[in-house]
């Protein structure tokens, strides 16, 4: 078996080894695999495995590879998906206990997209029930159970794609796809100390992923590293036909981020966040330091504009799930859900009025003009991923997280792109993360910033200690 | 004996009633699921959620919640009905602060339609998936 040195490597670490034959696919998946079945139910990681198909998709890269047949950087990698994404034949439960036996007869678009880079399957990782459309209270709103955090099992890793960051932060695969309506990509990554990237909306095709809020799902990486981030979504990105919501081809297909040719202007965010703990605080004035010495960008301030941005963002996702999921709803299966919010908030969504739906729409239009008028000032917005760090697993959210976040709402409502990178340590010795949100189409900028950050700092280096962590050996 | 006459025994059940709604506030009348039967207290925070309303939001939140318990009123505990009535509460002054925001008649909601859909999209109409 691989040593845990190798296994947390980067993907393009790993290519390049598995590319000059230093390491065999078949090894390292299962390497990875047995890691996985060791402690990925320790940290409620996985919905399923599906160790079968990767030794089979392993032994094709193998053979493949030494042909010289090489299909690019995430030829041979392993990798997890989030249990919303359908792979033909494997339970595919959307986390959530009256979907556990469901199963579809075909990939979604991410997966087959993978499949044909040469990625492998590890699994399907453990997410929060339905991604949170009905709501929920605390971290065990999952079919899995609450997802522990490779730092510190006794705290969470974030909603909803929970088991994506458990998965990546454990290194029981290279990376691991997680999904975004709303801070699922952002917040796992900065609790688990990750880079995760949440492409601009359309940009990923979504058929194969359960819908949750038509108009705001984004589906996205959650890796070791920005470079990571950058080489999956190039894999992953490009026009599908089976989603309304995906981008021309010449929009959606991402051509990944070298380095920046001119200065990039980023705007630090002076109304984001009320309040923040101070140890994130210390972390990221550091990291804001070293944004300030880097030659690459220019720093200035930004000022987010005032609205009912969030309640906006908010009343779309309720009244979008509340459509997906009306027959869960009015049949009352939704009593089989783990949260007990999950139980009662389709409920209050359905009452929402189509008029207050549509006029969530409009101010959606205002909102992305007068975005589009700061970004013409600035090229990426920066500020904290979130104020805090990770929550105690037993924590009641609405306490715990319970914080505005506009730059969240005002991202995932103009499906912004944007890219949180670990930036130090701070209370209980958790990650405290950073974030870059770019206009529209400008995910290789928030990328490239999130490059020069990680050329400066090894943050995303760092790993846990699991043989050390409580319960986790 | 006509529907509407009443016997002495159901009378006084009835007086009984009235008497507990006139003792407990309009939100805890809104979320016990029997008003003859003390619930559980309702919740501070439900009762303050409810009670910094004005009279027109009350009424719009009452009407809602009235109407959820219509529908789906039987699968509900009286804990449910508190939290349903502390979250419609706590969330109506973000609704009105939004129905406030100023639009003129021409901006137009960003939704998407295609008229013409794809091929992939036509198929799966059609109960490929």
């Amino acid at each position: 078996m691989l040593s845990e040195d190798t296994l947390f490597l980067t993907i393009n670490e790993l290519s390049e080894r598995i590319r000059k034959r230093q390491i065999s696919p078949v090894e390292l998946t299962e390497s990875y695999l047995e890691r996985s079945r060791k402690i990925g139910p320790r940290l409620n990681a996985y919905a399923t495995l599906t160790p079968e198909l990767a030794l089979e998709q392993a032994r094709i890269a193998e053979k493949e590879i030494g042909e010289g047949r090489y299909r690019g950087p995430l030829h041979g990698i392993p990798y997890a998906a989030k249990d919303l994404l359908a792979v033909k034949g494997y339970p595919t439960g959307w986390g959530a206990r009256p979907y556990a036996d469901q199963k579809f007869n075909y990939d979604a678009t991410v997966v087959r997209k993978l499949t044909e880079a040469g990625a492998i399957l590890l699994g399907k990782a453990a997410m929060i029930e339905l991604a949170g459309g009905m709501g929920y209270r605390y971290a065990s709103a999952s079919a899995s159970g609450p997802a522990k955090n490779p730092w510190n099992d006794g705290c969470w890793t974030c909603g909803s794609s929970s088991g994506s960051a458990a998965v990546a932060g454990a290194a029981l695969a290279a990376f691991a796809i997680g999904t975004e309506t709303w801070g699922s990509i952002l917040c796992p990554s900065a609790f688990v100390g990750l880079s995760g990237l949440r492409p601009t909306f359309g940009r990923v095709g979504r058929d194969g992923a359960m819908a949750l809020a038509y108009s705001m799902d984004k589906i996205g990486p959650i890796a070791r590293s920005a470079e990571d981030c950058d080489l999956v979504l190039k894999a992953i990105s490009g026009h599908d036909s089976g989603d309304a919501g995906s981008l021309p081809e010449p929009l959606a297909k991402y051509q990944g981020a070298p380095a920046p040719h001119s200065t990039i202007r980023v705007g630090w965010i002076v109304n984001q966040w009320r309040e923040i703990s101070p140890g994130v605080n210390s972390a990221i004035t550091v990291a804001q330091e070293v944004l300030r010495r880097t030659p690459a960008l220019t720093m200035t301030t930004a000022t987010l504009p005032e609205g009912p941005w969030e309640t906006a963002a908010g009343i779309i996702i309720s009244v979008e799930g509340a459509a997906a999921f009306r027959e869960l709803i009015q049949s009352g299966r939704v009593a089989q859900l783990n949260d007990p919010l999950g139980k009662i908030g389709g409920y209050m969504n359905e009452e929402i009025s189509a008029a207050d739906f549509i006029t969530a729409q409009r101010i959606r239009g205002i909102l992305q003009k007068k975005m589009d008028e700061l970004f013409s000032h600035v090229d990426v917005l920066a500020t904290a991923s979130l104020p805090v760090v990770a929550s105690k697993l037993d924590a009641n959210l609405d306490d715990a997280l319970s914080f505005p976040d506009p730059i969240g709402g005002i991202g995932n409502f103009c499906g912004l792109p944007a890219i949180s990178v670990p930036c130090g340590f701070a209370e209980g010795g958790l990650p405290a993360g950073l974030q870059f949100i770019g206009r529209p189409l400008d995910d290789a900028k928030v990328v490239q910033v999130a490059q020069l950050f990680q050329q400066q700092t090894n943050w995303h280096r760092r790993r846990p200690n699991l043989a050390e962590a409580p319960g986790i050996s | 004996m006509s529907k509407s006459s009443i016997t002495r025994r159901s009378f006084a059940k009835t007086a009984a009633a009235a008497a507990t709604v006139a003792l407990i506030s309009p939100a805890e009348a809104l979320i016990q699921s029997d008003p003859t039967k003390p619930g559980p207290a309702l919740s501070q925070k439900a009762q303050a959620a409810f009670a910094k309303l004005s009279q027109p939001s009350r009424d719009e939140v009452a009407a809602k919640i009235n109407e959820i318990f219509r529908k789906y009123g039987s699968r509900l505990n009286d804990e449910q009905r508190s939290d349903i009535l502390r979250i419609m509460a706590e969330g109506q002054p973000g609704l009105e602060k939004m129905r406030a925001f100023a639009l003129e008649n021409g901006d137009q909601p960003a939704t998407i339609f295609h008229p013409v859909l794809e091929p992939k999209a036509a198929a799966r109409g059609k109960g490929e998936k």
